[in-house]
């Protein structure tokens, strides 16, 4: 999430002073994140083949001297590409151990010390959105993000959605869990605006029971005011 | 020996000490009994000494000392009781038995006890037997015996039934020591229910399936406790046994199934459904029939809770923007905004009493504190103030005590108050815990 919006502000800043120059360095900055991504071929498929399909066009719109939208297209492929990286654990290609094994992989190295941590976990989570305190509309940040989300899910997979929703840990137990599904029938909603078929989007709220960071800080509880899009 | 209670009310009715103006022993007579209700603007603590252990030696001698810190703990709760600190007792534990022959009553007099209750335990085998007897000082008359036997394991519980035995011999009113705390406290795998005495003694875990187990609400009668869990992935409303045991399923719709609390008559349970694309309050028969949607509003409705009487539910509602709490008739008409204070008001707890709704406020400086709102008159009073974050109350069955959680030394943690605020006391010694809900009382 922050990485997309870093690259797509980026992008903007960039993009006035950039000329018309061939994107050689995006275009080949993209090109190694797809290959240095290739384990998320199996384990995040969705979101590499979308790296994959946007650096395809992003590859014939510089030779059209499109540079302008390649330029574009290149830094999308290349933080789809990162983001399905970083949805794959190392050795998550690999088959799995059989039982056997003395000593059992650790599992998920992006969230192992954090209560998200648990055997309930479905899928990876492809997007995070975030909100505002006790509240359940989209930010206009966020809207891109989605936006991105419902053209991949309409442009090719029939993989399902879940959408987690979820609050920091100010305010009660029971509100929170009504407010958290709030926010993720709010982003439901979102994503069946942009074409996305309500069947494949499912919502859970976890209100304030699966912290993604434990402090009291403002900064933690933004953090935890969210909606995680995961592959089902 | 077993003094009944009319020969105890012959001996109070005898009893010189007692001025009008100082209630005293004499005074807890049927005719004045109203002075040790709290509440009474003539109600003063009655000071009681509760004698050290002859001995502490031996598994009598341990037991023994649980005992008396239990009872102690229990009178120092009631609002009845003034409990005198044993540091300051000069009367000699070696020397005095159990009987008020063997008593120097002028060297509790000199301390300031109006009463006086002297504990004695043996031990035989596995068992527990424990004596407590109970004088007026200011006349050296024997009040009350009583003795309770257990297992040498039980001496928390036979505390707490000594305790009960001496506010109802006095008071006329049944105690609420006997009585247990549900929470939900976390785990390294994801949340779970323990039951707690109302001292936070006796700990024990009522579900370990490693899920989200949440909301617990005792029934009416004691015996089950209602809480959501995501054991079946899907956040869906069950009952399980107040001692632990299979957890059956009570609301399984689509969507969230949580706030469950059973009505006064135990014949029907109100729940947060949003089944119906929206957090709706409905109501149900307890064996999950006759479904029927109470509210309906674009905003959050959650939380309910009972009125004593059953004819009333007071939630909580953000249909006016922050969420507040509200009361609506029981079949959903007439509702009513109790608060207009504050911007997030919410986990309301009607008193069995009824003349107060106990709930969460966030005041002005963002800290959440515990409030009592008046469902007629509307009045509100702050009971936390200055002291973290306090949290998610719930009433005693007497109506004259709030569990809540409180984060004042840190971690989240459990404490008890009187319904005004006074004397708050930390029931656990570590953190973790949310959601606390008293029982109603058992056996």
């Amino acid at each position: 999430m922050k990485l997309s919006i870093l690259a797509i502000a980026s992008f903007i800043l960039l993009s006035g002073c950039s000329g018309t120059q061939k994107p050689e360095l995006e275009l080949s900055a993209a090109q190694s994140a797809i290959n240095s991504a290739q384990r998320a071929e199996k384990c995040a498929k969705q979101i590499f083949r979308a790296a994959q399909k946007i650096m395809a066009e992003a590859n014939k719109l510089a030779e059209e001297g499109e540079n302008e939208a390649a330029r574009e297209k290149a830094l999308e492929a290349e933080n789809l590409a990162q983001q399905a990286l970083n949805a794959s654990p190392p050795g998550c290609d690999k088959e799995p151990e059989p039982l056997a094994s003395p000593n059992p992989s650790p599992t998920s190295a992006t969230s192992g010390t954090t209560d998200a941590a648990n055997s309930m976990d479905l899928g990876e989570t492809l997007e995070t959105i975030y909100f505002d305190y006790n509240q359940s509309h989209i930010r206009e940040d966020s809207k891109s993000v989605l936006t991105r989300i419902a053209e991949i899910m309409s442009s090719g997979g029939n993989e399902n959605l879940e959408i987690e929703g979820h609050c920091d840990s100010r305010g009660s137990t029971e509100y929170n869990l009504h407010l958290g599904e709030r926010r993720a029938r709010a982003v439901r909603k979102y994503l069946v605006t942009q074409g996305v078929s309500p069947s494949r989007l499912q919502i859970i709220s976890y209100g304030e029971e699966r912290p993604i960071d434990l402090g009291e800080t403002e900064s933690a509880h933004q953090k935890n005011r969210r909606a995680e899009l995961k592959q089902q | 020996m077993r003094i009944t209670k009319e020969l105890a009310f012959v001996a109070l009715l005898m009893s010189p000490l007692g001025l009008p103006s100082q209630p005293s022993l004499a005074q807890s007579t049927p005719n004045t009994r109203a002075v040790l209700e709290v509440g009474n603007p003539d109600f003063r603590a009655f000071p009681i000494a509760v004698a050290k252990p002859r001995s502490t030696k031996g598994p009598a001698g341990e037991a023994l000392v649980t005992v008396i810190e239990t009872v102690q703990w229990d009178l120092q709760v009631s609002p009845v009781f003034k409990v005198l600190d044993p540091r300051s007792f000069i009367a000699n534990p070696a020397k005095e038995g159990m009987t008020a022959a063997s008593i120097k009553f002028s060297d509790w007099i000199n301390v300031g006890a109006d009463g006086l209750a002297k504990v004695a335990a043996s031990v035989t085998g596995r068992r527990l037997k424990v004596d407590l007897k109970f004088f007026d000082v200011g006349t050296g008359r024997e009040l009350m015996s009583k003795s309770e036997t257990g297992k040498l394991d039980d001496a928390n519980d036979i505390g707490h039934r000594l305790a009960n035995a001496i506010i109802y011999n006095l008071t006329g009113t049944k105690g609420i020591f006997q009585t247990k705390i549900a929470v939900v406290r976390k785990t390294k795998r994801g949340r779970e229910l323990y039951t707690m005495n109302m001292d936070g003694k006796n700990v024990r875990a009522i579900t370990n399936n490693g899920s989200i187990n949440l909301l617990p609400a005792w029934s009416k009668d004691g015996r089950s406790i209602l809480f959501t869990s995501y054991i079946r992935r899907n956040p869906n409303l069950y009952t399980i046994p107040s001692t632990g045991g299979r957890p059956k399923l009570l609301s399984g719709e689509r969507g969230l199934n949580t706030g469950g609390a059973m009505s006064p008559d135990g014949k029907q349970v109100a729940l947060t459904l949003s089944r119906d694309g929206n957090s709706e309050i409905y109501k149900m028969n307890t064996d999950g029939t006759a479904l029927k949607r109470l509210t309906n509003e674009w905003a959050i409705d959650s939380s309910p809770t009972w009125s004593p009487n059953g004819k009333r539910i007071a939630f909580v509602s953000s249909r006016w923007g922050d969420p507040h709490i509200f009361v609506m008739n029981s079949d959903g008409s007439g509702v009513k905004r109790l608060t207009d204070r504050g911007t997030y008001n919410q986990t309301p707890d009607w008193s069995p009493k009824g003349d107060l709704i106990a709930f969460t406020a966030r005041d002005e400086r963002n800290k959440f504190d515990i409030f009592t709102v008046n469902p007629d008159t509307k009045e509100i009073r702050r009971l936390t103030q200055d002291e973290g974050n306090n949290e998610e109350p719930s009433f005693s069955p007497d109506g004259n005590h709030i569990v809540f959680t409180s984060r004042r030394e840190g971690k989240s943690q459990v404490w008890i108050m009187a319904f005004d605020g006074t004397n708050q006391r930390r029931l656990t010694k570590s953190g973790g815990y949310s959601t606390p809900s008293w029982s109603p009382y058992l056996r």
